[in-house]
């Protein structure tokens, strides 16, 4: 199922309902969970009522990958929840997966017997069970919710949420609101359950259960004031970071951190069990949001490929390519060479680096999102309506640098992409593998006898993507 | 006779003139080809030397043998011998004639005797008889000898044909292990790997190095005994195999049917047959002639001028009357009978043994040419598709492709093997395998 029909279907059945609507009728500025959705209640006597099914969904982890998940409401993360402090609020939790669960509320203050534990709070829903969470809230902030039954296979698995709670007087206003919930799943090359008994050697990270090029961009509009809640209940702890700003870490799980405590910096390390919010005001540009650990902004690879940084292989490609007609020699000069050589890959597998942006490719993965920040980007009245107008996550286009603000060669004002090829009329001929190579005669490269393809023509200005 | 064989026979008659009678028959139950024994060794030669210049194929090959091969020249010259034998055996018993003359008082006597020997002559049918049997015998067993010969040329071929297939894989195999220990040695240059996996990847080109030699020297020999086979000295052209497909035709012969062809064309136990009727002949004889000789004709003697004239018998005195011959005969007669058997049972014991091997075989290459090397080139295919995502590296790639060429040895060996056992189920069931005698078995 799509989460924006689900969104709909929520949107629909809430006005039936006569709850509250997203937007401006609220008392707070909703939180847009990109690539997800925002859970709806109805009243029932004064308690907000929700409802959650844990399930098996089919989930597009990445362009074209999908994975064999479990998680809540069709989706991985489940729907967020949004309440106000000081609410009653009932979760009536329906299991259809295949084996016991039970929901925990991480961080929340609640009676004993409604934190969720299977065996040690209450007994586990069995499948085809309906269970009913109550109880009031007596804080605020950015907390969680989670499967509490067989944990490691279940969240492994997807069976996580976001469980926000506004303040009922906000300090002080914000104008826009994001929610990114940090996971990391084991995925076997060309398989498509993921593996949750992996303790270690993950291959796949995501916002919210996306990875790049698949991940939705925050979008603001220069000098909103915009925060950023991450949460985190994987293995590995994430230090996330974004260009061109600084931010302050206003708020952990555990509530507001007070101004005299935060300070200045780029990068928030959020712990497996954590939440953290920051907030900043946004400048102009297209800036990356991503996991700073190395491997984590990258989709799978080979942990023992061999390292031929530096390793010619001339004469010797030939010699492989006798025995194996697709091989190609990699590595040589770094892995920059691998994006946009269109080689084919397992089934239902993400390339390791991917993602086009409007000077060459962007040779990222996993956890990478942008920060778009332009003057033409509309308000958003919750997840539904972001989900409505973010068709695509390269919605909205790429900023327009002024003039004379993007680096390249000295002297040069204008960049390669937008520096216009004198067309001679002349078709030149590359090879895929050596860019460097060049000639106007179609024929094989002298440096691995690959087949030369005529070079695609540029015509000034940006470079235009086709192949969405 | 079958269609097959007929039109072989015809064919040789039309591509080489007639052969005697008896040539033509050994021709056709040795399962080779005869040059007639009167053509010249000079035009032979040239011949032989006109057909190596081509690629040889297997009919070729045996047929050259059948010109050539000194022992199967030292087979037929054993025939011509064995021809001579029979016309020996079969002359009838010569008379004698005796005479005397003696002097004295002044007169002179004369005798003179002409005498055939009665048993000889009684039971010259019986002997002509026991000639032709032994004779055919003498055929029979030159059969199996250039059957034997024949079997020897066809598993020499048939060993090569692999051997080569083979020594190309692992040409190829070496030639994958020379790039990964050069594509090693150049990461340990660029100082991207330890001095201890250089060493590791270094030791597979070694293995790969022996594997070939190994192939080599196998083929150096095979090649030696082909050539040897052929009767063609080392000197000579250089024999080039024409490379003839390995698969197995679409049907096994069944056991049952090679059995009745084995008991009609098998010329081991076609000699002991002949065997037996020799014996039983030779029992007759011994059993009807008792006595050592019994020689009878005329006798003349002159006494002056006096002639005298009558009936000569001249007979050894029996110490046994033949007792002890029949008896002898009798019992190489049942020994006879007993070989016989002995050589049924070990032929039907070995034809239903060759068979079960030849459907083995024909399994295995099943297994290999559907299963094992479609699962390995998917291997390679797949092993490629993470290369390219840099989720498997080249060393990976180029084993799979060494598996996979691993396979395909598997597939010529078992083909091999498949060939070989068919040769000598051929061998043992005594003529070329016809086709009325297979049956799909439902294993292609
Ligand atoms: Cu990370």
């Amino acid at each position: 199922m799509n989460f924006r029909n689900i969104s709909l279907t929520i949107i629909f059945s809430s006005l039936l309902a006569g709850a509250a609507p997203e937007g401006s009728r609220l008392p707070y500025t909703p939180v847009i969970t990109p690539n997800g959705s925002t859970l709806d209640f109805t009243m029932d006597k004064g308690v907000k009522v929700f409802r959650l099914t844990a399930e098996v969904i089919k989930h597009e982890i990445g362009p074209g990958m999908i994975i064999n998940a479990w998680g809540y409401n069709g989706g991985t993360p489940g729907p967020t929840i949004e309440a106000i402090e000081g609410d009653r609020v009932r979760i009536l939790v329906t299991n259809k997966l295949p084996e016991p669960t039970s929901v925990h509320w991480h961080g929340m203050l609640l009676p004993s017997g409604m934190d969720g534990v299977s065996g040690l709070s209450q007994r586990g829903i069995q499948p085809g069970e309906t269970f009913a969470y109550e109880f009031t809230l007596k804080q605020h902030g950015t907390l969680m919710y989670h499967s509490h039954g067989d944990e490691m296979v279940q969240m492994g698995m997807g069976t996580m949420g976001f469980f926000i709670i506004h303040p009922k007087k906000a300090t002080h206003k914000i104008d826009r609101d994001y929610a990114l919930f940090l996971n990391e799943w084991f995925i076997p090359p060309g398989a498509a359950t993921p593996n949750p008994s992996i303790m270690t050697d993950f291959n796949t990270f995501t916002f919210n259960s996306k990875a790049f090029p698949g991940t939705a961009p925050i979008l603001a509009r220069p000098g909103e004031r915009i925060r950023i809640r991450l949460g985190n209940v994987g293995q590995e702890d994430h230090p996330i970071h974004i260009h061109g700003h600084q931010f302050k870490v206003v708020a952990t799980d555990g509530g507001d951190i007070p101004p005299a405590a935060q300070y200045s910096e780029t990068t928030v390390l959020v712990a497996p069990g954590q939440t953290r919010d920051f907030e900043f005001t946004a400048t102009a540009g297209d800036w990356p949001l991503h996991c700073h650990r190395r491997h984590h902004p990258m989709n799978a690879m080979g942990h023992d490929f061999p390292n031929m940084i530096g390793v010619s292989q001339d004469g010797i490609e030939s010699k492989i390519r006798d025995k194996v007609p697709g091989y190609m020699a990699m590595g040589e000069k770094g892995m920059d060479e691998m994006q946009g050589m269109g080689m084919q890959g397992p089934e239902n597998t993400l390339p390791m680096m991917a993602g086009d942006g409007p000077f060459g490719p962007i040779g990222m993965g996993g956890m990478f999102t942008i920060v778009k920040v332009h003057d033409d980007i509309p308000k958003f009245t919750g997840t539904a309506d972001y989900n409505a107008k973010v068709k695509s996550p390269d919605a909205f286009g790429w900023y327009k640098n002024p003039p004379g603000t993007i680096a390249d060669t000295v002297g040069a004002g204008l960049s390669p992409a937008q520096r216009p090829v004198p067309d001679s009329g002349e078709t030149i001929y590359t090879c895929p593998m050596h860019p460097e190579v060049k000639q106007t005669k179609p024929g094989n490269c002298p440096k691995c006898g690959m087949k030369l393809v005529p070079m695609e023509k540029e015509k000034g200005g940006n470079k235009t993507h086709e192949h969405h | 006779m079958n269609p097959v064989k007929f039109t072989l026979v015809i064919g040789l008659m039309a591509a080489s003139g007639a052969l005697p009678d008896d040539l033509q028959d050994l021709s056709e139950r040795g399962g080779a080809p005869f040059k007639p024994m009167r053509e010249k060794p000079e035009q032979l030669q040239s011949e032989i030397r006109d057909r190596l210049r081509d690629s040889l194929t297997l009919d070729d090959a045996v047929r050259i043998a059948a010109w050539n091969n000194r022992d199967i020249q030292t087979v037929l010259a054993e025939m011509t011998a064995s021809r001579a034998e029979r016309r020996i055996g079969r002359m009838p018993p010569n008379p004698t004639l005796e005479a005397g003359i003696r002097f004295g008082e002044g007169e002179r006597r004369a005798d003179y005797a002409l005498t055939v020997d009665l048993s000889d002559l009684l039971f010259y049918p019986l002997k002509w008889s026991a000639a032709g049997a032994i004779f055919r015998r003498d055929k029979m067993k030159a059969a199996m000898e250039l059957r034997g010969l024949i079997a020897e040329v066809k598993t020499s071929y048939y060993r090569l044909q692999a051997q080569d297939r083979i020594h190309g894989l692992l040409v190829s195999m070496l030639e994958n292990a020379q790039t990964v220990d050069a594509l090693s040695e150049r990461q340990r240059k660029a100082g991207n790997i330890s001095s201890l996996d250089r060493a590791v990847q270094e030791e597979s080109k070694q293995n790969a190095t022996l594997a070939l030699a190994g192939i080599e020297i196998e083929l150096l020999s095979e090649r030696m005994n082909f050539a040897r086979l052929l009767g063609i000295g080392a000197s000579e052209t250089p024999i080039v195999l024409r490379e003839d497909s390995l698969e197995p035709p679409p049907g096994d012969p069944a056991p049952d049917e090679l059995i009745r062809l084995s008991v009609e064309t098998n010329p081991e136990m076609s000699a002991a047959r002949e065997d037996i009727f020799a014996a039983k002949r030779a029992s007759t004889l011994a059993n009807w002639n008792r006595l050592p000789s019994l020689r009878a004709g005329v006798a003349l003697e002159q006494e002056g001028s006096k002639s005298f004239i009558g009936p000569k018998v001249d007979l050894q005195v029996p110490l046994d009357f033949g007792w002890n011959a029949a008896a002898k005969a009798k019992a190489e007669k049942q020994a006879a009978g007993f070989r016989l058997a002995s050589i049924q049972d070990r032929t039907v014991g070995d034809i239903k043994a060759a068979a079960a091997r030849l459907s083995a075989a024909r399994k295995a290459i099943r297994y290999y040419r559907d299963e094992i090397i479609p699962l390995r080139e998917k291997v390679v295919e797949e092993t490629q598709k993470q290369y390219n995502f840099m989720l498997l590296g080249v060393y990976q790639l180029i084993q799979a492709k060494q598996n996979e060429y691993a396979a395909r040895r598997g597939l010529i060996e078992s083909q091999r093997d498949y060939w070989l056992t068919h040769t000598e189920l051929e061998r043992i069931s005594g003529g070329p395998i016809p086709h009325s005698a297979t049956h799909s078995g439902g294993a292609q």
